[in-house]
């Protein structure tokens, strides 16, 4: 009797270990490769991660019906996708969403987003939306490129996001963000690195020559958002005008429309036509500056530099800068 | 005109993609790789953690059996990158304490203390306070894409791990030629890579029986230069997620003008030799993988057979010694993982080795181990490890022979017509970063148990009396690699 009593405790013990560990947000722990019970829970395969995409309504018809959660500056957190997400149709297909509300004294920062990768991924592509809900700005999904398990890492498909309000404009009336993912990316797979090779890696191994495992696309997954500073190397202008130009694909023109819409206050230009449609020109001294620093560029010989200066300048309404780079290439 | 030609010509240029990478943001941060164990056991009947390793065995059972402090720092970083070409400088250092104190420093003399005196004679023989060594064991320059389109090719020179092959249970390296060197690898030639190198690993005047003072000796200096030329063909398709392996070593002695003439005397004066040994051998290994074995396993097969100065290899060298007792030995190898389901995996090994020395005696080793894990949940398991050892030794084998006068002598199973045998299980309780068998850090709790012949000494001298044939030890270790 006492023995059997003994063999109840100790069973009852395991299976209370093994009954908390993994529930809640709190617990969850990235989860190191694809056969993750806690992770094939979330997306057990591309396959059903479509019925549970199909299963959950499209909340709404506008972006500013969506429900927004404010973005915690702190700690770094996880965030799933699943039958408890909220659902929009984007231009690029349906998709499940986190959205957050930016905190106004977050001017300056860089979003570090990964999406755990498994058996499946979830492929993230970020719009930023101003304080009317219209696109700002959209870091589409090939800026989150496959990083391997790491340094007590995850692998994991990794991109950032550059806020700089203080550069005023658009930038500045830079408000929320969402995370979604597109009928596009959900088509496709990701290649990684088998955990036998990041072993082989770490030991100085010959390479163990088996098959990198695969992590088909879903339409659920789970990703972790941290903030930190700004970096220094962040975004150039010409990424974010990048960023701006591409924005209005992802979203059904009718869908962002803010009740009363305002007339953009540009800093850098959204786009070459507008300027070409007569956009306000730009300023005698900025165009001056732009060709100083083309010609100087060419006469140190950094011609990417140079060209990305004419094609920056233009954006912004320069008409002088190409004659300025061909005139500096051909007098060099 | 002529400018809106030179404009077409630069933008054609820009399309061709010459231009570095838009977001080349830079990164100064070296990649961090490296591995590290460490924890603290006892020995059941008092005493520190005792570790079992069968006699003639040139490898263990790992888990839960490791009685040091170990860790490697890898240090690496791409330093430039163009048309998929780039320069990769990879260091590594290790590191080994006897896991005794807080405060264990590298006498630097190497006299309190070698890699052997921290695993095995510890309890014997090393100071407490100066049980560390330091070890460069990498630094080499790798430059990667070196035959235009071949991205894996790889000119590489410097100190290096040479596509070491390894079982991991048993900590056990069996085709290793590592050290300075200069090589290109993945050279992919018909249907494989190839890869040549030339590696160098050096003996002590020990190898010639002039005993270890080598620094007192002026005649017999330098060390004795051993080099092996390597040439293996890799990655031939066997089937969907099978490949072939082939690799053939020639190793030899390059002895000085001052060691080719060196006279060996004897207490007489008279002359016995002439010249340092000078040993040469072949050894060629076969190695198939097979990939989606069982889930996301595999199994790897190896036929290794070496000669002469090739034959004398263990673990962790397959190197060319000037002088080798042994001169033949072959062995056949298998070891993988099976991945059941999500909750259970395993690893599993077996091999058997023959040696052949040159007078005639022989060694046969069998070993056979299975690791397998349930996971509890992602992040605990239970991992049980058996190991089992069978070493038999021929006649005229150089084994340990014990000195039959002493009043605690007892045969030692490494003898002539005798066999030593060592069972080891290890039952470990594992909080795991992720279920899989390769993920890491580790943390466990274990308790071993081992069971061994009368004579086979396996455990570290002196914790467990010399006649008992059985053993326990518990303890915890955390395993981690990155």
């Amino acid at each position: 009797m006492p023995r059997s009593l003994t063999v109840t405790a100790l069973a009852l013990a395991l299976v209370t270990v093994a009954g908390c560990a993994g529930s809640g947000k709190t617990t969850w722990v990235a989860p190191l490769e694809s056969r993750s019970p806690m992770y094939t829970a979330v997306s057990p395969s591309a396959a059903a991660s479509l019925e549970t995409l199909s299963a959950v309504r499209v909340c709404c018809d506008t972006l500013s019906a969506l429900h927004y959660q404010p973005l915690n500056t702190g700690d770094s957190e996880f965030f799933k996708l699943d039958a408890n997400s909220q659902a929009f149709t984007f231009a690029t297909g349906k998709s499940l969403l986190q959205a957050f509300v930016i905190p106004d004294e977050l001017e300056r920062a860089t979003l570090t987003i990964e999406a755990i990768a498994g058996a499946t991924v979830f492929v993230p592509t970020v719009l930023i939306l101003d304080r009317d809900f219209r696109v700002s700005r959209a870091i589409d999904s090939s800026n989150f490129k496959y990083t391997p398990a790491g340094f007590m890492e995850p692998q994991r498909l990794r991109g950032k996001v550059y806020l700089d309000r203080r550069q005023g404009g658009e930038l500045a009336a830079e408000k929320y963000l969402i995370v979604f993912t597109t009928d596009k990316d959900l088509r496709g797979s990701t290649r990684m690195m088998s955990e036998a090779r990041l072993y082989a890696r770490a030991h100085g191994l010959v390479d163990p020559g088996l098959p990198d495992p695969i992590a088909q696309h879903a339409a659920t997954g789970v990703f972790r958002m941290g903030v930190g500073d700004l970096e220094v190397s962040a975004a150039s202008t010409t990424q974010y005008v990048r960023q701006q130009q591409g924005a209005s694909r992802y979203v059904p023109p009718t869908s962002a429309v803010a009740p009363a819409p305002r007339p953009s206050r540009p800093v850098v230009q959204s786009s070459p036509r507008a300027a070409k449609a007569g956009a306000p020109p730009m300023l005698k001294e900025t165009q001056t500056m732009y060709d100083r620093m083309i010609q100087q560029s060419v006469a140190l010989g950094d011609m990417d530099r140079a060209w990305r200066l004419v094609q920056e300048a233009e954006r912004a309404g320069s008409t002088t800068a190409r004659t300025t780079f061909v005139g500096a290439v051909e007098n060099k | 005109m002529k400018a809106r030609v030179l404009t077409a010509a630069f933008a054609a240029c820009l399309a061709s993609g010459a231009l570095p990478a838009e977001d080349a943001a830079k990164n100064y941060l070296p990649d961090f790789h490296g591995y590290l164990r460490s924890g603290l056991g006892a020995t059941s009947g008092g005493g520190d953690q005792s570790c079992f390793q069968s006699n003639g065995a040139d490898s263990k059972y790992r888990l839960g059996n490791e009685c040091e402090t170990y860790m490697e720092i890898v240090l690496g970083k791409s330093l430039w990158e163009q048309n998929g070409q780039s320069f990769y400088i990879d260091t590594r250092i290790a590191y080994k304490s006897g896991q005794q104190n807080d405060w264990e420093e590298d006498p630097g003399d190497g006299s309190g203390s070698n890699s052997d005196a921290i695993s095995g004679d510890r309890a014997v023989a090393a100071h407490p306070y100066r049980d560390s060594v330091v070890s460069l064991r990498e630094a080499n320059a790798q430059f990667r894409g070196v035959i235009p389109g071949q991205k894996r090719s790889n000119l590489w020179a410097g100190k290096r791990f040479y596509q070491r092959h390894d079982i991991h249970m048993a900590d056990f390296y069996y085709w290793d030629i590592s050290g300075p060197g200069v090589g290109l690898e993945y050279w992919t030639l018909g249907p494989g890579d190839l890869s040549v190198a030339w590696i160098r690993n050096t003996d002590g005047a020990w190898a010639n029986g002039l005993g270890t003072d080598f620094w007192a000796t002026d005649g017999i200096r330098p060390n004795v230069v051993n080099n092996v030329v390597s040439l293996r063909y890799a990655n031939l398709k066997t089937n969907k997620d099978g490949s072939l392996e082939l690799g053939a070593e020639w190793g030899g002695a390059d002895l000085t003008n001052g060691q080719r003439n060196y006279l060996f005397v004897n207490a007489d004066d008279e002359v016995y030799q002439r010249g340092f040994d000078n040993q040469n051998g072949w050894m060629f290994t076969a190695e198939h993988t097979q990939g989606n074995w069982f889930g996301s396993g595999y199994n790897k097969f190896a036929a290794q057979y070496a000669n002469g100065s090739m034959a004398a290899t263990g673990n962790n060298d397959t190197h060319s010694h000037s002088f080798s007792n042994v001169n033949r030995m072959w062995r056949v190898i298998d070891h993988g993982v099976l991945v059941f389901n999500s909750r259970i995996a395993m690893m599993y090994a077996t091999w058997y080795e023959s040696k052949k020395s040159i007078d005639g005696g022989t060694k046969d080793w069998f070993s056979i181990g299975i690791r397998p894990q349930y996971n509890w949940t992602d992040t605990m398991n239970t991992t049980l490890e058996v190991g089992y050892d069978n070493v038999a030794f021929g006649h005229d084998w150089a084994g340990y022979i014990p000195d039959p006068t002493q009043p605690d002598y007892i045969a030692n199973c490494a003898e002539r017509n005798s066999h030593c045998v060592l069972t080891k299980v290890t039952l470990a309780q594992q909080w795991q970063a992720g279920p899989s068998i390769w993920a890491r850090p580790v943390l466990r709790l274990f308790v071993t148990y081992a069971d061994w012949n009368q004579g086979n000494y396996p455990q570290t001298p002196g914790i467990i009396p010399i006649r008992d044939t059985t053993g326990t030890t518990f303890g915890a270790q955390v395993e981690a690699w990155w």
